[in-house]
C-alpha cells in the first residue's frame, strides 16, 4: 500500500506553540509523523526586551491563559533572583496555593477535553462544572478569573484572609469527593478504558531520550518533578508525592493527572493550615544588577524555564521562554508513529497541549492526487465512528 | 426571508476561532458554552466548519502566520456573516501591539459587528456580546457598539 | 541541596574536563554555569553527558552580546540534582557549532529555534528547518538579534495586503 501523508492542524493555534502534524499512513497506521509550529509566534521574547520588567510580567502572564499562574511565579521567581531579593515567607505559601489551584483548573479542563475526545460529552460537563468551583475561588482570592496578576517581583499582590481559607477548605472537601469519583471512571467506565489503555505509549526510555517532561513522563514511569527536584516558592516544606504510573499509555497519563489532583488538594490544605503570618511583599528597585538568572517551575503541563539576563537597565537584555509543550513535542512524535488514525485525537490530547490544535485536517492521498478537508470535530467523529465498527481492537 | 431570519436569530451557529492567543479567552468562550452559563438558551451552538457558521468569534492577536488563514475562513462562511471579537488581543493587539508578528486588531483585516473588551472577558460579557449581535442581525435600529 | 554536595560537583566536572573549562561559577543552591570552547565542544559535552548521568536538556538559549553569539546549554543532572548551565560563545558574522541532537535527542526542536531566531547552524542537524518564523518571512533576518530593531522587524511583517487593509 503507497504511503499517504495528512496535514493536521494549524487551525486551533494556542499557546506559544501551536502545531500542524504532517502524518504519513500506511492504510490505517500512522507511520511518521513531522511538526510545523509557529502559527501562535507572537515574538514575546523580542518584545519583552522592549519592557521593563514590570511590563515584562504582564506580558509573561499572557503567554498561555490556562497556567497563566506557572508562568507569572516562573517569571518573579527568575526576576527575584536577578533582582537579588526574595519574597516574604507568607507570600511563597500563598503562590503555592495560588499554583495548585490553577493545577487543579489546568487538569480538569484538560480531563473535559480528553472526554471529549473520546465522546463522552457528560464527563465533559461535569469536570467543566466542577471546574468553576475552583474559578470561584481564585476569583475570591485573586480578583479574577483567568488571568490572576497576583505574583509582582518580591511577593504577592492579594492576602488570603481566614474566611477565604474557610471557603477554600469547604470547596476542597467537595472536589475531593468529585475527583475520587473520576478516579473511579478512568478505571471502570468500558468508555475510557477502551479508548485510552495500551493507546500511544511511550516507553521509559524514549522518555528520557527525548526529555519528555510533567505528566507525560511520569505517565512513563520516571519519576521527576521540578516542585521536587528543584523546589521554588515554598514548595520544600509543604509535604507532597510525586505521582508515576509505569503503563507509558493514555491511561496511565490520565490517572497520573488525577492523582495529582488529589494531591494538589492536600497540598492546599496543608498550606492553609501552615502559612506563615507577616507581611506578603517586599519593596523592589527599579533596575537590577547586572547579571543573569534561571527559573523552573512545574506548570501543569511539566517543566516551564525561564532565563533571564539583565544589563544594569530597566529592561531585561534577554528573555528566554521554554514551554513544557515544546518540549513534549518530540516524545509526541514518537507516541504518535504505529498508532490507528482514530487514535489521533486521544494521543495529541494525552500530552495537554493546550487545547489540541487540530481543528482543521487536511487529507492528501498522494497515489490519487486527491485533497479533503477535514475540520477537528470531523476527525473525532471519524474516530468515534471507526470505533463503533471496529470495537475493541 | 423571514423565517430563514427567523431562524437565525433564533439560532445563531458559531464558529471559534483562536488567531494566536494565550487560550484565556477560548477557556472563557467555551466556559460560556457550558451548562454553568449556558449560551445554548439563545440557541448558540458551537460548530466546527465555517460553511456552517453565521457567526465567527475571533480570539487573540493576529499573527502573521494564521492572518492568512483568518480571511480564508471569513470568505468561506456564508453570507450574511458577523463576526465577534473577543478579548483586547483581537480588538487592538493587546499587550502584543508593536510585536513583529502580530496585526493590531481584527478589524485591520475583517468588517467586526461587536467589540467584547477584556482580558479575558468574563463569560457573561461575551454572553451580552452574543445577545448584542443577535439584536443587531435582527435588525434592530438602536444597538450599541 | 547542601553546598558540600554543590562542590563535589565542581571537582567532578573539573576531573572531567580539566582545563577545557575556561569559567566556572556555582550559583546556590542548584546551579553551575561553566563556559567551554567552540572547538571541542561537542567532545567535551559528551564526556560530561556520560560521567554524570545526563539525559535531560531544558533548552537552548542564544544571546546576542553584541560581539558575540552565546549559546547556554541548559542541562539537569539527575545525580547530584544540579542544573549545569554550559556557555559558548561564536563569533557573529558565522555562528556555527556542531549539532549534539545525536547525543540528546532531545535537543533537535531547540537547535530549531536558536537556528530561527538567531541564525545559528547547527553542523550535522537533521533538519535545519524553519521552526516558528512564518514561511515568507525573509532570509538572513534574525529577530532576536540586537540590530533588528523592533520597528524593523515590523516592517518585514507587515505585507502589502495587510498595508492596503490598515490604510482603507
Amino acid at each position: 500500500m503507497p504511503i499517504v501523508e495528512i496535514p493536521v492542524g494549524p487551525q486551533h493555534p494556542a499557546l506559544k506553540e501551536p502545531i500542524r502534524f504532517i502524518f504519513q499512513l500506511d492504510g490505517e497506521i500512522v507511520v511518521g509523523a513531522e511538526p510545523r509550529l509557529g502559527y501562535a509566534h507572537r515574538g514575546i521574547e523580542k518584545l519583552a526586551e522592549h519592557r521593563t520588567y514590570v511590563q515584562a510580567l504582564y506580558l509573561s502572564e499572557r503567554i498561555c491563559g490556562i497556567c497563566s499562574v506557572a508562568h507569572t511565579t516562573c517569571y518573579v521567581e527568575t526576576a527575584e533572583r536577578v533582582f537579588n531579593v526574595e519574597a516574604p515567607p507568607r507570600a511563597k505559601y500563598i503562590r503555592v496555593i495560588v499554583s495548585e489551584l490553577n493545577r487543579i483548573h489546568s487538569h480538569l479542563l484538560w480531563l473535559g477535553i480528553l472526554a471529549h475526545e473520546v465522546g463522552f460529552d457528560t464527563l465533559f460537563m461535569y469536570t467543566w462544572r466542577d471546574r468553576e468551583m475552583v474559578l470561584d475561588l481564585l476569583e475570591m482570592i485573586t480578583g479574577n478569573r483567568v488571568l490572576y496578576a497576583i505574583n509582582m517581583i518580591g511577593g504577592v499582590r492579594h492576602d488570603i484572609t481566614p474566611e477565604m481559607a474557610d471557603k477554600a477548605r469547604k470547596v476542597m472537601d467537595y472536589l475531593e469527593e468529585r475527583t475520587k469519583y473520576y478516579k473511579r471512571v478512568a478505571e471502570e467506565d468500558p468508555v475510557f478504558n477502551n479508548r485510552l489503555a495500551e493507546v500511544g505509549i511511550l516507553s521509559p526510555s524514549d522518555a528520557r531520550r527525548l526529555c519528555a517532561v510533567g505528566p507525560t513522563i511520569r505517565g512513563s514511569g520516571v519519576k521527576t518533578d521540578i516542585r521536587r527536584d528543584d523546589p521554588y516558592s515554598a514548595y520544600d516544606e509543604v509535604p507532597f508525592n510525586v505521582i508515576t504510573y509505569d503503563e507509558g499509555d493514555a491511561l496511565a497519563k490520565t490517572l497520573v493527572r488525577i492523582d495529582e489532583i488529589l494531591e494538589s488538594i492536600n497540598m492546599i490544605r496543608y498550606a492553609l493550615d501552615h502559612m506563615p503570618g507577616g507581611e506578603i511583599s517586599v519593596r523592589v528597585p527599579m533596575r537590577p544588577p547586572p547579571g543573569e538568572a534561571v527559573g523552573r517551575v512545574e506548570a501543569p503541563r511539566g517543566e516551564l524555564f525561564y532565563y533571564i539576563k539583565s544589563d544594569g537597565t530597566m529592561r531585561p537584555y534577554r528573555f528566554k521562554v521554554r514551554t513544557p509543550t515544546l518540549a513534549n513535542i518530540p516524545a509526541l512524535c514518537r507516541m504518535l508513529e504505529g498508532i490507528f488514525v482514530a487514535d489521533i485525537p486521544v494521543v495529541v490530547a494525552s500530552i495537554d497541549p493546550c487545547i489540541a490544535c487540530m481543528d482543521r485536517v487536511l487529507l492528501i492521498d498522494k497515489s490519487r492526487g486527491k485533497k479533503w478537508v477535514w475540520t477537528k470535530e470531523e476527525l473525532r467523529r471519524y474516530s468515534l465512528k471507526w470505533y463503533e465498527e471496529h470495537g475493541r481492537r | 426571508m423571514g423565517l430563514i431570519a427567523w431562524a437565525r436569530r433564533s439560532s445563531p451557529w458559531l464558529l471559534h476561532f483562536n488567531s494566536g492567543g494565550c487560550n484565556g479567552c477560548d477557556i472563557e468562550v467555551v466556559a460560556a458554552l457550558c451548562p454553568h452559563y449556558d449560551a445554548e438558551r439563545f440557541g448558540a451552538l458551537l460548530k466546527g466548519s465555517p460553511r456552517h457558521a453565521d457567526v465567527l468569534i475571533v480570539t487573540g492577536p493576529i499573527t502573521r502566520q494564521v492572518a492568512r488563514r483568518l480571511l480564508r475562513i471569513y470568505e468561506q462562511m456564508p453570507e450574511p456573516r458577523f463576526v465577534l471579537a473577543v478579548g483586547s488581543c483581537a480588538l487592538s493587539g493587546g499587550v502584543f501591539q508593536e510585536s513583529y508578528n502580530v496585526y493590531e486588531g481584527v478589524d485591520k483585516l475583517i468588517p467586526v459587528d461587536v467589540y467584547v473588551p477584556g482580558c479575558p472577558p468574563r463569560p457573561e460579557a461575551i454572553l451580552y456580546g452574543i445577545v448584542k449581535l443577535l439584536e443587531k442581525a435582527r435588525g434592530a435600529k438602536n444597538v450599541e457598539k | 541541596m547542601s553546598k558540600s554536595e554543590t562542590l563535589s560537583v565542581e571537582d567532578a566536572i573539573k576531573r572531567i574536563l580539566g582545563d577545557h573549562v575556561s569559567t566556572l561559577q556555582a550559583v546556590p543552591p542548584r546551579y553551575i554555569f561553566l563556559e567551554l570552547r567552540p572547538e571541542n565542544f561537542k567532545y567535551d559535552l559528551k564526556r560530561l553527558i556520560d560521567e554524570l548521568g545526563i539525559w535531560h536538556i531544558s533548552t537552548i538559549s542564544g544571546v546576542d552580546l553584541k560581539d558575540s553569539i552565546e549559546l547556554i546549554y541548559h542541562l539537569w543532572c539527575d545525580r547530584y540534582s544540579v542544573g549545569i548551565f554550559i556557555r559558548v560563545k561564536l563569533p557573529r558574522d558565522d555562528p556555527k557549532i556542531e549539532s549534539i541532537s545525536d547525543i540528546l535527542p532531545g535537543a533537535v526542536l531547540y537547535e530549531r529555534e536558536v537556528y530561527d531566531l538567531l541564525g545559528v547552524r547547527f553542523l550535522g542537524h537533521p533538519a535545519l528547518e524553519r521552526l516558528l518564523l512564518p514561511e515568507d518571512w525573509p532570509d538572513g533576518v534574525y529577530p532576536l538579534r540586537k540590530d533588528v530593531s523592533l520597528e524593523e522587524a515590523r516592517k518585514f511583517m507587515l505585507g502589502k495586503r495587510a498595508k492596503r487593509n490598515a490604510d482603507s
